[in-house]
């Protein structure tokens, strides 16, 4: 039977891909996705992703979600991102994350109610254990169980993207969705709940790589395609930003969570350990996991590893099962 | 009439505010949100429900939060000493018992949460509603960040907490705002009217001992009940916290009911930028910027207020209650 799963996304690019999978997936039941500010502002994150939903003309309710963080910005003592480098190809700027993805302006809306609102009212409702599947900040999430903490119950994993132990990217010690919103972050690690982190140390290993996105095209579905063109925009990025062991490759984080629900198998040495957030301080937004024989108490699993050529395989079965022919 | 909405942890002093808002004529009560702060969630919840069910309100009760947004994720905060209970003619007191004295709850809560009821209503409110939050406030903070344009339909928000001069909590914080800083910093700064009524103002707003001998004389259930419950605070001060007057206590979270009754009750409001204190010797501090030139002006804080109008307000909401 197909897994319920809530999708909380910024999107973003590789959300864009993540929900594609997700909506294709036969093994996924998509019941609805909510948008949180990350890689963009809310009213972004939220276009875009009813964009995404409506390319792929899939029934799936939209929630719109927090425009802030917790608490971060309430005082004036967090680190500040350091600036980025502009790339430039071709003669144009390139970004990480469009602001609006490159596909038709929505004409689909989102939900009356928040997502937080929903997540109380569905969980609460819920029958049968449903997978969160967190790929932005927090946010919504650590709201939702702060608001209602018996909606725990009913949740059977929580699937995260963020964090890394060998690797980070916004500041020398942390990931971008753990760094916008620590506290979020260290509410729903630290919830009860059985939760799978998937840190940059798997995305990475788990890389897209330009051959692997002709595979995509070769698809000739519109989801193959912008799956590729996705990809390229983020390899461009990795080359000049951030070059990855293999050649001319990009993570594509987000994906990698919903390909886990498919098979398991794309993450590897996946540990069970302890793991908290750093909150002040040069540790701002860090996944601190707890490295000694007698650690503290478990609460978290942690992929220290990807399986490249499996997340690809899963992903070209997703995009092959799209009706819609190429863009 | 005024809509109203109460956030309380009752709570003796919000057992009195309760009964003060529900008794008023310039109050429409919509609802009561609960809040851990006093006692634990279940129980100011069940003491909430209690007095309602006592009083024959038809108010709905929303339970709240149970504890704060982000204080104790991490060991990085002061830890609070308890206060040992006060002996009084052989028999233990504090500042709010675990129970209130009242027959047990027949009413249930909502079953919305108080976070999404508060969202929920606001956003769908036809007019503005005046929000009376007098515990820790993190519903309040929740609900802001969940909904941040609900602020579009708040009149204003009346929040007990706080103190310039005064402190209960340690030597720099009032209970409520140390309780849950980060909320009560997202409400300073959320855009809505706010109006502090900290302990400068509640401690000169005291009730004593005579003034109990009043409520007594009126002989309704409400007199009688906040009768009780300001005899109980008035032997917890004299022991701990003494007032200037003697035998007298502060009744806080009333304060704010009659501020929203009459706005007269307060004496001194100064329109001020108010900052939270989030970390050290600084959690939950009430930061009123006192310079010359102070930051941009985000709420008015109340220094000083009238203790025999706020009585007498008291008095006239209580004899309309039943027998």
């Amino acid at each position: 039977m197909a897994r319920k799963i809530i999708l909380d996304v910024d999107t973003g690019s590789d959300d864009a891909v993540a929900i594609m999978a997700a909506i294709l997936s036969p093994d996924i039941q998509l019941e609805a996705v909510c948008s949180v500010a990350g890689n963009k502002d809310i009213d972004k994150t939220t276009e875009n992703t009813l964009r995404v939903v409506e390319l792929l003309g899939a029934e799936v309710p939209v929630y719109r979600g927090c425009r802030e963080p917790l608490v971060k910005f309430l005082c004036p003592d967090r680190l500040e991102r350091e600036e980025k480098k502009k790339v430039v190809k071709d003669g144009k700027v390139v970004e990480m994350h469009s602001d609006y993805l490159d596909i038709p302006t929505a004409t689909i809306r989102e939900q009356d109610i928040s997502a937080v609102e929903f997540y109380v009212q569905y969980l609460r409702q819920a029958k049968e254990p449903v997978t969160l599947v967190a790929v932005g900040p927090l946010t919504n999430v650590a709201m939702a169980l702060m608001v209602d903490g018996t909606i725990a119950e009913k949740i059977e994993e929580i699937v995260v993207m963020g964090g890394g132990y060998n690797i980070t990217n916004v500041t020398p010690t942390a990931e971008f969705n753990i760094w916008y919103d620590p506290e979020a972050a260290q509410r729903v690690i630290s919830s009860g709940v059985r939760v799978t982190m998937v840190p940059l140390d798997a995305t990475h290993a788990a890389c897209i790589t330009l051959d692997d996105c002709k595979r995509f095209r070769a698809l000739n579905t519109v989801s193959g395609d912008f799956a590729a063109e996705l990809c390229e925009q983020r390899i461009v990025m990795h080359n000049a930003a951030q070059p990855l062991d293999v050649p001319d490759a990009a993570a594509v984080h987000d994906a990698l969570c919903i390909a886990y629900l498919i098979d398991p198998g794309v993450l590897k040495d996946v540990r069970h350990v302890h793991c908290v957030v750093g909150f002040r301080d040069f540790c701002e937004g860090q996944t601190i996991v707890d490295p000694r024989y007698y650690t503290e108490e478990k609460n978290c699993y942690y992929a220290f590893d990807g399986d490249r050529f499996k997340f690809v395989d899963v992903l070209c079965d997703l995009f092959a099962r799209d009706k819609r022919k190429g863009r | 009439m005024t809509k109203v909405i109460l956030d309380v942890d009752t709570g003796s002093d919000d057992a009195v505010a309760i009964m003060a808002a529900a008794l008023s004529p310039e109050i429409d009560l919509v609802g009561i949100c609960t809040v851990w702060g006093n006692q634990a969630i279940e129980n100011t919840t069940d003491n909430t429900l209690r007095l309602v069910d006592a009083m024959g309100l038809k108010v709905p009760v929303y339970k709240g939060c149970d504890t704060a947004m982000v204080k104790y994720l991490t060991h990085d905060y002061v830890e609070n000493v308890e206060r040992p209970a006060v002996m009084h003619n052989g028999k233990a007191f504090i500042m709010h018992s675990e129970h209130l004295d009242l027959p047990e709850a027949v009413s249930k809560p909502e079953d919305v949460p108080a976070a999404c009821f508060y969202v929920d209503y606001l956003r769908k409110a036809k007019e503005k509603v005046t929000l009376i939050p007098v515990g820790p406030l993190t519903n309040l903070g929740l609900a802001l960040r969940i909904a941040p344009d609900i602020v579009e339909n708040i009149e204003q928000i009346v929040v007990m907490g706080g103190g310039s001069k005064i402190t209960n909590c340690n030597s720099w914080s009032e209970s409520n705002i140390w309780h849950d800083p980060e909320a009560a910093q997202i409400v300073a700064n959320c855009g809505a009217k706010v109006v502090w009524v900290p302990l400068d103002a509640t401690h000169q707003a005291c009730i004593t001992l005579d003034d109990c001998k009043r409520f007594r004389e009126i002989d309704t259930f409400p007199a009688r009940f906040a009768a009780d419950q300001c005899e109980q605070r008035i032997i917890v001060h004299n022991a701990q916290q003494p007032l200037d007057i003697p035998d007298a206590a502060a009744v806080h979270d009333a304060l704010c009911v009659a501020y929203v009754i009459d706005p007269a009750v307060i004496t001194d409001l100064r329109h001020c930028h108010v900052e939270i204190g989030l970390s050290g010797y600084g959690e939950g501090q009430t930061i009123v910027d006192q310079r010359a030139y102070p930051l941009e002006k985000n709420g008015y804080f109340a220094y000083d207020a009238d203790r025999f109008k706020f009585v007498d307000m008291l008095c006239d909401c209580f004899k309309r209650g039943k027998k």
